[in-house]
C-alpha cells in the first residue's frame, strides 16, 4: 500500500468494476436475448448482479475507511465483510433460481439453438471479464481489501462462466440445442458455489476471526526476543477490517518498576506495529510472574532453558 | 447457557406443532386461511431454527481461529431472524392482495380457535424468553422472544378480523392486516439495526461507557484512564481498559490494581464481561526502541 500508484488503484478499482460490468452485462443480455441463447442470458445476468455487488462495495469501503469514534472504537472496517456477505447472499438466491430455471429447460427439452453471433457476444464477454480481474486482484492485494478481492474473483469467475457459456453455445451450435440450457445450468452451479465460498469467508471474519497460527507464533517469538520478556500468555488477534487487532499477554519480573515495564510494552508495541503494516493496533498487557510456576528466570540460561521445556512457547500460565 | 438452548428448542417444537397444526386442522376443516397461515408458523420454525444453531455455535469456547469466541454468530442469527420478518410481510401482503380479489371463504370457527391457542402460547413464549435473555444476556434469546411476541399480535390480528368476519365486517380483515405488516416492518427493521450494530463492533451506550470510565478512575491506585473500548460479542461484553499507574510501584502492585479495576468492571457491567485491563506509567520516561535480535 506504500506505492501512491496503488493507492490510486485501489480507490479506482470498485469504480472500473462496476462500470466494466454494467457494459457487459448490457451487452450480454443483449446479444443473449436477440440470439436466443439462455446460456449467455444467464452469464449476462451474473455481470448484472457484479454491479450491485460493486455498487454496495463502494458504499461498504466509503464506511469502513472512516476512523474509530465513540461508538465504534474499534472502528468501521467490518462494514466490507457486511458489504461482501450481503451482497453473496443476495447472489445466492439469485443463482438458486437460475440453476432451477435452467433444469425446468433441460426437463422439458423445449430448448432452440441459438444464433451464431451469439458465440462472439461469449468469447468477448471472456476477455473483458479477465481483463478486469487481473486488475482487480493487483489492487486488492496491495491494498489488502477484502471487498477488493472478493470484486477480484467475482471477476473470473464471470470469465469462467464466459468460457462455459462459450462452449454451450459452441455446442449448440454444432451438436444439439440441449448444450445451451445445460451450459446455463453449469454457469449458475458455479456462480452458486462460488457465492457459498464467499459468504463462508465473509462470515468468519464477521466473526472475529483470528490470524493463522503461522503468524501468531511470529508474534510470540518476536516478543520473546524483548528483553524481559519471561513468558508469553496468549497473542489474541481478530480481523477488524482490512487490519489486524493485537492483544498481547506478557509475563514480566515481579519486582520491576512500571516505568520499565511501561518501556518493554511499548518497545513490543512498537516493534510489532513497524513489522506488519496489517496491524492496526497492538495492546501488551503487563502481568507479572507468578510464583507457582517456579522461580522467575533471572538469566539467560535459565530463560533458555524454560523455552527448551516449552515452558514459554505454549500456554501454561494461561489463567482460568 | 444450557437452559437458553432448551428454551430455544422449546421454540421450535411449538412452531413445528404449530405447522401440523394448522395444515392439518385446515384441510380438515377445509380452511384456505389456516392452511395460509400454516406457512407463518413455518416462518417461526425456520427462526427458530436460526437461534437454535447462532447459540449452539456461538457458545463454543474461544479456539485457536477465533480467539475472542463465537459469540457474534448470535448477531447473524438476528440477521436471519429479521430477513424471515421482512418475507413475512410481503407473504402477508400477497395474501392481503389475494382477498381483496374476493375469494373469501366462509369464517370458520375452528380457524378462531387455532389463533387463540396461538396467541396463548406465544404470549407464554415471549413472556419466558424476554425473562431467559436478561438473565443470560443473549441478543439472540432477545430477538426470539421479540418475535414470539410480534406472533402473539400477528395472531390477535387474524382472530380480530375472524370475528369482524362472523359479524358481517369484511374491511376489518384487511385494517388489521396492513398495521399487522406495519407492525412487523418495525420489527424487522429494528432487528436489522441491531444485527448491523453488533457485527460493526459498536460500543456499549454511552452512559454504560461512563460509568465504567467513573469506576475506573475512581479505583484505588489508578491514576487515570486513557482508553476504554467496548464492544459485544454475543452474550459476552468485551471491555478494554488502559489505566496509567505510579511509575514507581513494581509490576506486582500494578497488577493489583489492574485486579481491581476487573472486579469494578465486572460489578458494573455483570458477570458477562470480558475485560482486558492494561496498564502505563504516568510519565513514560523510558522509551526503549532498541530490540535485541532484530531480524
Amino acid at each position: 500500500m506504500r506505492d501512491p500508484r496503488c493507492v490510486r488503484c485501489a480507490r479506482r478499482a470498485p469504480w472500473v468494476s462496476l462500470v466494466g460490468n454494467a457494459c457487459l452485462a448490457v451487452f450480454k443480455l443483449t446479444v443473449g436475448a436477440l440470439g436466443g441463447s439462455s446460456a449467455l442470458i444467464v452469464d449476462g445476468t451474473h455481470s448484472l448482479t457484479d454491479v450491485v455487488g460493486s455498487t454496495a462495495i463502494i458504499v461498504a469501503s466509503r464506511v469502513s475507511g472512516r476512523p474509530a469514534d465513540e461508538s465504534h472504537p474499534y472502528g468501521h472496517g467490518k462494514a466490507e465483510f457486511l458489504g461482501s456477505a450481503a451482497v453473496y447472499s443476495m447472489l445466492l438466491v439469485l443463482s438458486a433460481g437460475i440453476v432451477f430455471g435452467a433444469v425446468v429447460v433441460v426437463i422439458r427439452g423445449s430448448a432452440e439453438a441459438p444464433h451464431f453471433l451469439t458465440l462472439f457476444g461469449a468469447i468477448v464477454s471472456v476477455l473483458g471479464n479477465y481483463v478486469m480481474y487481473l486488475f482487480a486482484r493487483c489492487a486488492g492485494t496491495k491494498a489488502n481489501s477484502p471487498a477488493i478481492l472478493a470484486d477480484a474473483f467475482e471477476n473470473r469467475a464471470d470469465a469462467l462462466s464466459s468460457i462455459a457459456a462459450v462452449a454451450g453455445i459452441a455446442c449448440a451450435l454444432f451438436i444439439h440445442p440441449v448444450c445451451d440450457p445445460i451450459a446455463a445450468l453449469i454457469v449458475g452451479a458455479m456462480i452458486l458455489w462460488n457465492c457459498l465460498t464467499q459468504l463462508k469467508s465473509a462470515i468468519s471474519n464477521l466473526i472475529d476471526r483470528g490470524l493463522p497460527t503461522e503468524v501468531t507464533h511470529a508474534i510470540r517469538r518476536v516478543v520473546m526476543t524483548h528483553q524481559g520478556v519471561l513468558a508469553i500468555d496468549y497473542v489474541r488477534t481478530r480481523q477488524t477490517g482490512p487490519q489486524y487487532w493485537v492483544d498481547v499477554g506478557v509475563r514480566l519480573s515481579k519486582q520491576l518498576d512500571v516505568a520499565h515495564s511501561d518501556a518493554i510494552a511499548s518497545a513490543i508495541r512498537g516493534d510489532l506495529m513497524r513489522r506488519c503494516e496489517q496491524f492496526q493496533h497492538v495492546e501488551v498487557f503487563v502481568v507479572p510472574w507468578d510464583d507457582r510456576h517456579g522461580p522467575e528466570p533471572r538469566h539467560i540460561d535459565q530463560l533458555a532453558l524454560a523455552v527448551s521445556h516449552g515452558l514459554t512457547r505454549s500456554n501454561p500460565l494461561k489463567e482460568t | 447457557m444450557a437452559c437458553g438452548i432448551r428454551f430455544a428448542w422449546i421454540n421450535l417444537a411449538v412452531a413445528i406443532a404449530m405447522v401440523l397444526l394448522k395444515v392439518s386442522v385446515g384441510i380438515l376443516a377445509g380452511s384456505q386461511a389456516l392452511i395460509a397461515s400454516a406457512l407463518y408458523s413455518f416462518n417461526d420454525l425456520l427462526a427458530a431454527a436460526a437461534v437454535i444453531v447462532s447459540l449452539t455455535l456461538g457458545g463454543r469456547p474461544a479456539d485457536e481461529a477465533h480467539p475472542f469466541g463465537h459469540g457474534k454468530i448470535e448477531f447473524m442469527a438476528i440477521g436471519m431472524v429479521s430477513l424471515v420478518l421482512a418475507a413475512s410481510v410481503i407473504m402477508a401482503t400477497y395474501s392481503a392482495l389475494d382477498l381483496l380479489e374476493g375469494t373469501e371463504g366462509p369464517p370458520s370457527f375452528v380457524a378462531l380457535m387455532v389463533a387463540g391457542l396461538s396467541i396463548g402460547t406465544s404470549l407464554l413464549l415471549s413472556k419466558k424468553g424476554l425473562c431467559a435473555a436478561a438473565r443470560l444476556n443473549s441478543p439472540a434469546l432477545q430477538t426470539s422472544a421479540e418475535h414470539s411476541h410480534v406472533d402473539a399480535v400477528s395472531s390477535t390480528a387474524v382472530a380480530v378480523g375472524l370475528i369482524g368476519a362472523m359479524l358481517g365486517l369484511h374491511w376489518l380483515d384487511r385494517l388489521v392486516a396492513i398495521f399487522e405488516a406495519l407492525d412487523i416492518m418495525r420489527l424487522s427493521g429494528m432487528l436489522l439495526g441491531r444485527a448491523l450494530k453488533g457485527l460493526m463492533d459498536a460500543a456499549l451506550p454511552v452512559e454504560q461507557v461512563e460509568k465504567v470510565r467513573r469506576v475506573c478512575e475512581t479505583t484505588p491506585g489508578v491514576a487515570g484512564v486513557s482508553a476504554i473500548r467496548t464492544r459485544r460479542s454475543g452474550r459476552e461484553l468485551w471491555v478494554d481498559v488502559v489505566v496509567m499507574v505510579d511509575d514507581s510501584q513494581s509490576v506486582e502492585q500494578a497488577h493489583e490494581v489492574t485486579q481491581r479495576v476487573h472486579r469494578a468492571i465486572r460489578s458494573t457491567l455483570g458477570p458477562t464481561v470480558q475485560s482486558q485491563v492494561a496498564f502505563r506509567a504516568r510519565t513514560p520516561l523510558l522509551r526503549v526502541e532498541t530490540v535485541s535480535g532484530h531480524a
